[in-house]
């Protein structure tokens, strides 16, 4: 149990950086079509989000091509935004909303173009003739990351890979954190056991990943 | 605590996601069982790896996605200016208003004899508000529902 006990250093990046006041203000001035304002905005968040976005997509050009949709889509709704509100949290779930209907999207033409392309001769996967890339370890996490429902993943991103708080996810997700810390728990048990799973390390005795029934206290 | 409440307490303590209480409740489980021990070892490593994950670095592509960003706003300010687009945008909510109106009051206006009784669909009689038999409480939206349907865009 020494480790429990011990701090991590931790990045400490929190989603009201660098004042939610001076965002709501930016915000106002960017309603009136204060460009400038709105600029200052995108300058705040763009790094973060695309470090988010890009844990997703797992694509820099994309990642970049999404956070810029996400800010068009927000400069859109700005008159929707509630002031009273944290601009961080509002962000981060429209841009990671976006991100996940893109998945999403993605998944289905990939479904279909298994039907249409079947006949097509096989190309080898280069991510697997290449062996740096078979050891890029961010390449191997995403690959474990996709085996895990969307729901547990992109908690799981979020906290462990991003390092937002369990409170922050809520936020973004716009669940109770009781659901978030659910989720983060099957999520952490999930990989684990197909990290073990593909690269041979012992696998826990008493765990194998099920549709759990979730807690919504 | 049992072991299974265990495993997803020390799936929570490996990231520090759990209260110092919580923490020391594992404690006296894992003390005792050499099962969970070995589980807990098995969670550390699994952490591990997404931390080292994470300590990589990402490098965006571009400085700044504002430059293009702001292009792409002069540009579309230029073809539909955002006053006059919402101007448009509330005109045409209010019309849509009138006509919602417009329905409903003729509708209203049907003898209640010729309209069709919900209840009646199913054979049974009409409950004003639907109860959960098992409580006897009215059924309500979670209050989480609730909110997530006030947002912007559906949660995942
Ligand atoms: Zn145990």
């Amino acid at each position: 149990m020494k480790c429990i006990l011990e701090p991590q250093s931790q990045i400490d990046e929190s989603l009201h950086e660098p004042s939610s006041s001076s965002d709501a203000r930016l915000v106002e001035a960017a309603r009136r079509n204060d460009q400038a304002a709105y600029g200052e905005l995108v300058l705040r968040y763009e790094q973060r989000l695309i470090r988010v976005i890009y844990r997703f997509v797992h694509n820099m050009e994309l990642a970049e091509d999404l956070a810029q949709e996400t800010f068009l889509r927000v400069y859109d709704r700005l008159e929707q935004f509630d002031s009273s509100r944290r601009f961080g949290p509002w962000l981060f779930r429209i841009g990671v909303n976006l991100t996940l209907d893109y998945l999403r999207r993605k998944k289905r033409r990939g479904r279909w173009s298994l039907f249409t392309d079947r006949w097509k001769e096989k190309i080898p996967d280069p991510s697997l003739a290449d062996p740096r890339k078979a050891l890029d370890l961010q390449q191997e996490v995403h690959k474990v990351l996709q085996m895990i429902p969307e729901k547990y993943r992109t908690v799981l991103t979020l906290r462990d890979l991003e390092n937002f708080s369990t409170s922050e996810i809520a936020a973004v997700l716009h669940r109770k954190e009781a659901t978030i810390r659910w989720r983060l728990a099957e999520a952490r048990h999930r990989f684990q056991y197909y990290w073990g799973k593909r690269h041979g390390t012992v696998l826990p005795e008493n765990f194998t990943p099920s549709e759990s029934s979730e807690s919504e206290q | 605590m049992n072991c299974k409440t265990a495993q997803r307490q020390m799936a929570l303590a490996v990231g520090e996601d759990l209260s110092p209480v919580e923490i020391q409740e594992l404690q006296g489980h894992l003390q005792a069982c050499g099962k969970c021990q070995t589980t807990w070892e098995q969670q550390q490593h699994g952490f591990a790896v997404l931390q080292h994950s994470r300590a990589q670095e990402i490098h965006p592509k571009s400085d700044s996605v504002w430059p293009v960003l702001s292009d792409q706003l002069r540009e579309r300010e230029a073809d539909f200016p955002r006053g006059e687009f919402n101007g448009w945008f509330a005109g045409l909510a209010v019309t849509a208003a009138c006509v919602l109106i417009f329905v409903f009051s003729q509708e209203s206006s049907i003898p209640v004899a010729s309209r069709p009784q919900i209840g009646s669909v199913f054979g049974g009689t009409m409950v004003s508000s639907p109860v959960d038999r098992r409580e006897g409480t009215p059924l309500r939206p979670r209050p989480d529902a609730v909110r997530a349907n006030q947002s912007d865009s559906p949660a995942p």
